[in-house]
């Protein structure tokens, strides 16, 4: 391998390893407004899903990317064995072994989802749990073993991803009422609700749905 | 004529996301808490390919398209 193009793959490391980080940000951000059934309005919750579905997997080819190129470079000495399993890298076996624990746990929360219909809804979801644990992973497999992170930006943009998911944590978590405003259709003055045209609008966000909580009681996890 | 498919709700799967409304609003009405009402028992042909993609979207795999029984339609 020559010094030029294994220079080539150690920029391109460390740029898909920078562009996973938001990417990643994202589907975190996005997930947590899945959950907390963000949209309904303008945007509809449906797609706040599908976005969140498709960067998902951008960030996934962005990961595969920044693997390979590890692999392929000389420089370092992580085989491809590395990419799977972990404590198996020469090079700081277990920096790189965090950036496998969370490659891994991704590969099932990614694999899951893509065969959702065909597995149990309660086995995707403790799978989908694993995200949690996976994104503080990749952030600290980057703190670690990341070139860039001695500089300021690179350490104001790991702050500024790691605040945007643990505010939308702590939303989701403290702030949020369960379940999230429903989407209602209104219901017509005089007729009874079934027989109503529906007008999909959105419910007031926090007085009903803690009535709601009680008036319906339902299974909600 | 083709296989006639009718849509069939999980009551108890269904959280209430309202996906469904929102991909096919020619098929699914929402009640007031949020919770998903067929229009009809029959899936119209012209519709199948919306009822597929509401099934798909269900994020609580609730919504499931079945071969219509007879009498086709089923009215509560």
């Amino acid at each position: 391998m020559t010094a030029v193009s294994s220079s080539i793959l150690w920029y391109t490391t460390r740029a898909s390893g920078i562009v996973s980080l938001l990417l990643l940000t994202a589907v975190m951000v996005g997930g947590i407004m899945t959950a907390t059934r963000v949209g309904g309005g303008t945007v509809p919750r449906f797609a706040v899903a599908e976005v969140h579905r498709r960067i998902s997997l951008i960030a996934m080819i962005f990961i595969i990317l920044h693997i390979a190129t590890t692999i392929v470079d000389s420089y370092v000495n992580v085989g491809i064995v590395s990419a799977l399993i972990p404590f198996t890298s020469q090079y700081k076996p277990i920096k790189v072994a965090l950036g496998t624990v969370a490659f891994d746990l991704m590969l099932a929360i990614t694999v899951t989802s893509l065969i959702k219909q065909r597995i149990s809804h309660s086995l995707w979801r403790t799978i989908h749990w694993a995200s949690y644990l996976a994104f503080p992973i990749a952030v600290i497999h980057e703190i670690l073993i990341g070139t860039d992170f001695r500089f300021a930006w690179m350490i104001l943009l790991t702050a500024g991803c790691v605040s945007a998911v643990g505010l939308a944590l702590a939303w989701r978590f403290w702030a949020h009422p369960r379940p999230g405003g429903a989407l209602t259709a209104v219901p017509s003055r005089t007729a009874p609700p079934k027989r109503s045209k529906a007008i999909v609008t959105r419910a007031p966000a926090a007085g009903p749905s803690r009535r709601r909580g009680s008036s319906k009681p339902k299974g909600t996890s | 004529m083709a296989v006639k498919l009718e849509l069939r709700i999980d009551p108890v799967a269904c959280d209430g996301y309202g996906h469904c409304a929102e991909v096919a609003p020619e098929l699914f009405s929402l009640d007031e808490w949020g919770y998903p009402i067929l229009r009809s028992g029959q899936v119209p042909t012209a519709l199948v390919a919306v009822a597929k993609l509401a099934v798909k979207q269900c994020p609580r795999k609730a919504l499931s398209l079945a071969t219509a029984v007879d009498p086709p339609a089923r009215r509560r």
